[in-house]
Formats: structure tokens, C-alpha cells, sequence
């Protein structure tokens, strides 16, 4: 008799500890659910690029530094108006689809485990009007 | 039985607990993938980076005109960037029709008008229809474009004697009728048919008030009762505008 019931409390802490076990693991998977990285971060990222890109071209200023290659100046800004976590790498493109910048405008390359491009429209208000396409990928 | 059985009603708790929690983290990380409005907030962005593209494209046309260059160059622009608009497919294909406008004072989406009664102005305008056209969007805009740089410049002299005398001149920048700061500013003074600069006089003063208003005062011998000023400047998106005021006594 006595023998039947140390196996009952033996069954009983394995039960307990079986059901603390489910427990943990349904926490610790739940944990690993990304809860808004996956649709909200990337997303963000490309509305992000696009109002930065937005501002500096508010009162013609994005077509200035282009017009007048100041490369230097945009990295800057860009370095200022994004979040340090987000990595970027800007591509200028003049109306025949041909390259404008002579060198990279970037903060180091682009980082991340995701990468989002975003696509600006610039006009430049100088004599001849040209138009760009900027390419900003950030990550 | 009761007892025997306890174990297994833990158990069964624990794996409900665990599938609603589990449950739950996913309904949340459904909950902030937010796609379509986030679309909708890129579809806002791109539709205000047309609208700005438009304003730039009449503005760097009308800096050019007002320089000097031909009428033609607002019309030859607005059908470039039309063009330029048709090769885009981010969320469909574009099609940008422009009108300028054509009603007095305006002709062909421009107005100049540096007259003598002491206000200058330089403006364009267009009427813009901008259409967008994609599996998820069908967007239909229509926006009017107006530029317009005002130049008023009004003023007065005192006798400081003979026919020496002490002119006090207003200027004041405006665009699209508020208050705008000038890129540049210059006055002239006529005498003996010529425009002169009062830079170089004694006592020749210059103030900028930093809200688009400009005061200039100097003394000179002008004969006569009536002393002609005229006000040169371009603005900060570089659109040039003179305008002429005559001063009197007072």
C-alpha cells in the first residue's frame, strides 16, 4: 500500500512538471512572434524614406544639392533626418536613366534583414528644369 | 477516480493555456500588419511628391522667364514633366495633363506685370489633372498651381535743402501674398534720366527687418518735385520682379 502511494506522488510531480514544461514552451515560442517588426517596421521604413525625401525637397532644396552635386551635404542630411538603426544608400538618376552621382551616398551600406527602396521624383528649379529620380534604399 | 485523473486535468489546462497564448501573440502580430492604410499613407506621399514636382516645375519656368528667357519655356516644361510622369509605374500608370491659365491677366499661364504704380509682379499659373490608374488604385486629381512674386515699393522724401533731399523707401516681398524673403534686392533712383545706385552716397542705409520688408533712406540734390524709384529683386526661388514708385513730399 505504501509502495502504490510514493508511485502516485511520483506520477503526480511528473504530470506537474510535464504541464509547467507546456507552459514555458507555449511562452517562450510566443516570445520569439515578431509583433510588429514584420508589416509595421518595413512599411514604416518606406514612408519614412519617402517623407524625409519629402521635406528636403519642400522648398527646393533635395534639386539644389543635386544641381550643384553636393553629394557631401545630402549624406549629411539624410545621416540627420533618419534614425540611427536605419541604414541607407541613395542613388541619383538623371531624366535618361543614367547615374548622377559620382560617388556613393550612403552611411556604410546597406544593413539590415530587410531592405526597402522608395522611389522620388525631384525637380530641380534651375534654368534648364531637369528632372531626377531618386533612388533611396534603406534598410 | 477523481484523484486519478487530476494529473490529466492539469495537463489538459496547461496545453489550453499555452494555445491561447500562443493564439492571442498571433492575433496581435496580425492585428499590427497595418498594410493598407501604411499603402494608402505611401499612396498620400506620392501623390504630394507629383503636386511639389508641379509647383518646382512652374516656379524654376517662371525664374527662367523672368530672367530672360522665352514665354515658350513654361508650356515646353509642363509638357516635359507630363512625359517624364508617363514612364512612372509605382502604383499604376500616370497621366498628367496640364492648362495654363488663360484668363485676364493672365496669358498663357503668365502674368508680368513690372509697372510704374509702385507693384511689380511675377506669377504663373496652371490648372493640373493629374490620373492615376493601377490594379489597386484609380486616383483623379485635379490642383491648381498659382506663383506669384510681388514686389511693392512705396516712399517719400523730406527737403533737407535747396534741392537736396532725404528719401525714405519701402520694399516689401511677397509670395503667393504672404511675406517672403528677398534673394537679392536693389534700388535705383532716377536723376537726369538715369538710374542711379545710392550705395555709394554718405548717408545711404539699408535695412532688412527679416520678414520680407526692406527700408532704404539717402540723401541726394534730385531736381524737382517728384522722385522715381525703382526696386529690382529676386526672390529665394530666384523668380525676378522690379517694380517703379514715384515719392513726393511728405
Amino acid at each position: 500500500m505504501r509502495m502504490l502511494g510514493d508511485r502516485r506522488g511520483a506520477v503526480h510531480t511528473l504530470e506537474a512538471l510535464l504541464a509547467a514544461a507546456v507552459l514555458l514552451s507555449s511562452l517562450l515560442y510566443s516570445a520569439s512572434i515578431p509583433r510588429e517588426y514584420e508589416g509595421g517596421r518595413t512599411l514604416d521604413l518606406e514612408a519614412l524614406g519617402l517623407e524625409v525625401l519629402l521635406a528636403l525637397d519642400g522648398n527646393g532644396t533635395l534639386g539644389w544639392l543635386i544641381e550643384n552635386r553636393g553629394w557631401g551635404s545630402l549624406e549629411e542630411y539624410l545621416r540627420a533626418a533618419l534614425p540611427s538603426w536605419v541604414s541607407f544608400n541613395l542613388t541619383v538618376y538623371d531624366e535618361l536613366g543614367e547615374v548622377v552621382n559620382d560617388h556613393p551616398i550612403s552611411n556604410g551600406g546597406l544593413v539590415g534583414w530587410r531592405v526597402v527602396s522608395v522611389d522620388y521624383l525631384c525637380v530641380a528649379r534651375s534654368g534648364s528644369c531637369p528632372f531626377y529620380r531618386v533612388r533611396l534604399q534603406i534598410g | 477516480m477523481c484523484k486519478c485523473r487530476s494529473g490529466q486535468v492539469l495537463i489538459l489546462t496547461a496545453l489550453t493555456i499555452a494555445v491561447l497564448i500562443i493564439s492571442t501573440e498571433i492575433y496581435l502580430y496580425r492585428l499590427s500588419e497595418t498594410r493598407v492604410e501604411t499603402r494608402y499613407d505611401l499612396l498620400c506621399d506620392y501623390v504630394q511628391n507629383i503636386r511639389l514636382g508641379s509647383r518646382h516645375v512652374m516656379e524654376a519656368s517662371l525664374a527662367n522667364i523672368t530672367w530672360g528667357g522665352s514665354n515658350q519655356s513654361l508650356s515646353n516644361n509642363l509638357e516635359r514633366w507630363s512625359s517624364f510622369l508617363m514612364g512612372e509605374y509605382c502604383f499604376g500608370s500616370c497621366i498628367l495633363n496640364s492648362t495654363p491659365r488663360n484668363v485676364s491677366p493672365y496669358s498663357s499661364g503668365l502674368w508680368i506685370d513690372w509697372s510704374s504704380d509702385g507693384r511689380g509682379t511675377s506669377s504663373a499659373c496652371s490648372l493640373f489633372e493629374f490620373r492615376l490608374m493601377g490594379r489597386e488604385v484609380d486616383v483623379n486629381l485635379t490642383y491648381t498651381v498659382n506663383v506669384t512674386t510681388t514686389l511693392l515699393v512705396s516712399g517719400s522724401y523730406s527737403i533737407v535743402g535747396g534741392e537736396e533731399k532725404r528719401l525714405e523707401v519701402w520694399c516689401r516681398v511677397l509670395n503667393e501674398g504672404n511675406p517672403a524673403l528677398a534673394g537679392n534686392i536693389t534700388l535705383l533712383y532716377l536723376k537726369g534720366g538715369q538710374w542711379r545706385d545710392p550705395v555709394g552716397l554718405p548717408d545711404y542705409t539699408c535695412m532688412d527687418y527679416g520678414n520680407g520688408t526692406y527700408f532704404f533712406s539717402f540723401s541726394e540734390v534730385i531736381p524737382g518735385n517728384v522722385v522715381t524709384v525703382s526696386a529690382r529683386c529676386y526672390d529665394r526661388r530666384t523668380i525676378y520682379v522690379q517694380a517703379e514708385a514715384e515719392c513726393r513730399e511728405g
